[in-house]
């Protein structure tokens, strides 16, 4: 793949990263607003499953440009495909449905000026994109993630489960820092918006460093080693700044945290710093510690 | 090179982002806001845990809290003043937060908000909510964050009748969430800091006016005091009690200091399902306002069908004394009225 290629690629991935992390987060805070009881879900799952077919776009895409075997692309392009179509459609067709009802107004506020037409929009390039897979001819080169073999259990794990929960949580985080600075909010970034969204994106982004760049042979893997420990040294460091924050004020995340975590405050929990710093120190170890195997120059 | 150059900047912003501002000092005078009114009896309609949210239908919501505040004044004959103790909106943005306060605003009687556990969540940020409520002609709200003290919403409106004051509203933030363990919250309260300011006015203003509390988070008094009436409900004064209590779980002096400043009562919201008003050993009144409307959740009569919600009224006299009213207006079509009144309480 050339280099003017390759940087599109990325480039595609970040437009539709940022756009998928805007709508997403806007997704899941409907669905927490409709807690405990989720009394409106009839009104409004159509509206949340719009919001979060461009996360379904940037998963298949990635897979796309990136495929780590011939069969991996080919579960993309199927798959990604059949979900496209059938919740481009079905979601379509609900939005009509529930307009001519009466359920959806026209420029509801609520959602958006444009509101339902844009839910629609999101839809019909669903079906688009879905069409246009079952008919594409073109596979990029194959772009293997690992250096070298491993038990499949490690990389379902890394790369099935945990991965994508890392992106998932940065296209949320992303989404809400949008919100702040649409609203001109940015006095009001305090220490935990920082911590995910400069750990969350810039991991991410180097994660996809490392995509684009392996196989090239002129890349040491040396240098590859200083990048993914410093990748490390910077989520360790800001995990544990982040404890020591909260340990001096308990109140940290209650006051930044509530417009974010409703999941956890709804039920009066304290887990999601927990599970959001565990998955990122995890990733960011292994990364680094898989350049240090028995074997590797 | 690249990546030391990023680090460092990174580094950088996050030292200026992490800056704090220092705290500024405000006399009582600023905390205090003053009604005139030559009337014999002050009506102040409590609202609570309003709730607007992204599945809020505005235009129903407005229309359902139109009909209590009629209920309200047709009850009291006047409204002098407005409290919303808290919980106003829970997952919304800025538009909502913005109409919800014009539309109060409209009604032309003096408002005052103080904060409930959920009002941070939203699309917005501290200070932007502080300035959101007190726009309007008729906003009282007095939200200070320098002041040093925790929670913005603490100040106190008094009733004048031209001359002397006859009483004094408490407003205080109860705050939201306290760590309870590594993995678990419990519900907050009026922190030592508060219960000081409080205390603070009460000497500065050096009189011995009755007054009364409005918070939203029920102080953690409220669970002896209900399991002294588990056998013997003659404490009770009026409501009902349908869900368990979710009072606050941290140690205050509140109670005690209301107590010895001459506050008869607080009232707050919270528990949308309970509505009940006691008294506790002392004769010390605490109790639930009506939960204003059926968003997230709300108590409906098994029986009738009929929601409980509403507003809850106040009828403070020149003698100390005080009417307190539940109105409940139901959430359905015909908006159909009932009401429980409890006449003289001191």
């Amino acid at each position: 793949m050339s280099k003017r290629l390759a940087w599109m690629y990325w480039a595609l991935e970040a437009i539709l990263f940022a756009f998928a992390g805007i709508l997403f987060f806007r997704g899941i805070r409907f669905a927490f607003a409709d807690m405990p009881h989720f009394r409106h879900q009839s009104r409004l799952f159509w509206v949340e499953l719009a919001y979060c077919l461009p996360l379904l776009w940037l998963g298949v895409t990635h897979v796309l440009l990136h495929p780590t075997s011939e069969k991996r692309h080919h579960h993309a392009k199927i798959i990604g495909a059949a979900f496209l179509l059938c919740l481009g459609t079905l979601d379509f067709v609900f939005a009509i449905v529930l307009w001519a009802k009466g359920e959806y107004q026209y420029g509801d506020q609520v959602f958006s000026g444009a509101f339902p037409l844009d839910l629609m929009l999101l839809d019909i390039i669903s079906v688009a994109y879905g069409v246009w897979l079952i008919t594409v001819r073109k596979k990029n080169p194959l772009t293997p993630l690992e250096p070298l073999v491993r038990p499949a259990v490690w990389r379902i794990l890394f790369q099935d489960i945990l991965f994508p929960f890392f992106v998932g949580i940065s296209l949320y985080f992303f989404g809400g820092f949008w919100v702040l600075l649409k609203h001109n909010n940015l006095s009001s970034l305090q220490d935990p918006e920082i911590y995910f969204l400069f750990l969350a994106l810039p991991l991410f982004l180097g994660y996809q460093e490392y995509l684009r760049l392996w196989g090239k042979e002129n890349l040491s893997v040396s240098t590859k080693r200083i990048v993914a420990w410093s990748v490390f040294a910077w989520a360790f460091v800001l995990t544990v700044w982040l404890g020591i924050r909260q340990a001096l004020v308990p109140s940290l995340f209650v006051n930044a945290w509530q417009a974010y975590l409703p999941l956890d405050f709804m039920g009066s929990l304290n887990l999601a710093p927990y599970l959001l710093t565990l998955p990122f120190l995890i990733l960011a170890l292994k990364e680094a510690l898989s350049f240090h195997h028995k074997g590797q120059k | 090179m690249r990546t030391h150059k990023f680090i460092g900047t990174f580094l950088s912003l996050v030292t200026l982002c992490a800056c704090q501002g220092g705290t500024k000092a405000y006399e009582i005078k600023d905390y205090r806001q003053v009604l005139t009114s030559t009337n014999d009896t002050f009506s102040i309609l409590q609202l609570t845990d309003i709730h607007w949210c992204y599945t809020t239908k505005i235009a129903h919501s407005e229309e359902y809290l139109t009909q209590v505040f009629e209920a309200a004044k047709k009850e009291a004959g006047h409204l002098d003043l407005i409290v919303i103790t808290g919980d106003s909106f829970l997952g919304a943005d800025q538009a909502m937060v913005t109409e919800l306060y014009r539309f109060v605003n409209g009604w032309g009687v003096p408002f005052a908000v103080t904060y409930g556990n959920h009002d941070k969540e939203g699309d917005w940020s501290r200070e932007w909510m502080n300035e959101a409520i007190q726009k309007g002609e008729n906003a009282l709200s007095l939200p200070y964050a320098d002041d040093g003290i925790d929670g913005d919403t603490n100040y106190f409106i008094d009733w004048s009748d031209g001359n002397d004051t006859v009483w004094r509203i408490y407003l205080l933030d109860s705050n939201s969430l306290t760590l309870e363990s590594p993995f678990s919250y419990g519900y907050d309260g009026i922190h030592e800091n508060q219960v000081g300011w409080m205390k603070n006015v009460h000497d500065t203003m050096n009189d011995s006016v009755p007054s009364l509390g409005f918070v939203h988070i029920p102080p953690k008094e409220l669970a002896p005091a209900l399991q002294g009436t588990a056998s013997d409900k003659s404490q009770w004064i009026l409501g009902k009690q349908h869900e368990k209590t979710c009072q606050s779980s941290v140690d205050s002096s509140f109670v005690q200091v209301a107590k010895e400043i001459g506050m008869r009562g607080v009232f707050y919201g919270h528990d949308h399902n309970n509505d009940f008003v006691l008294q506790d050993q002392d004769g010390f009144v605490m109790g639930y306002g009506v939960k204003s409307g059926t968003e997230l959740y709300s108590y409906e009569d098994p029986d009738t069908h009929q929601t409980l919600t509403g507003g809850a009224l106040y009828t403070l006299k020149k003698d100390g004394a005080y009417d307190l009213t539940h109105l409940y207006v139901d959430d359905h079509e015909g908006y159909a009225v009932s009401s429980l009144r409890k006449e003289s309480l001191r």
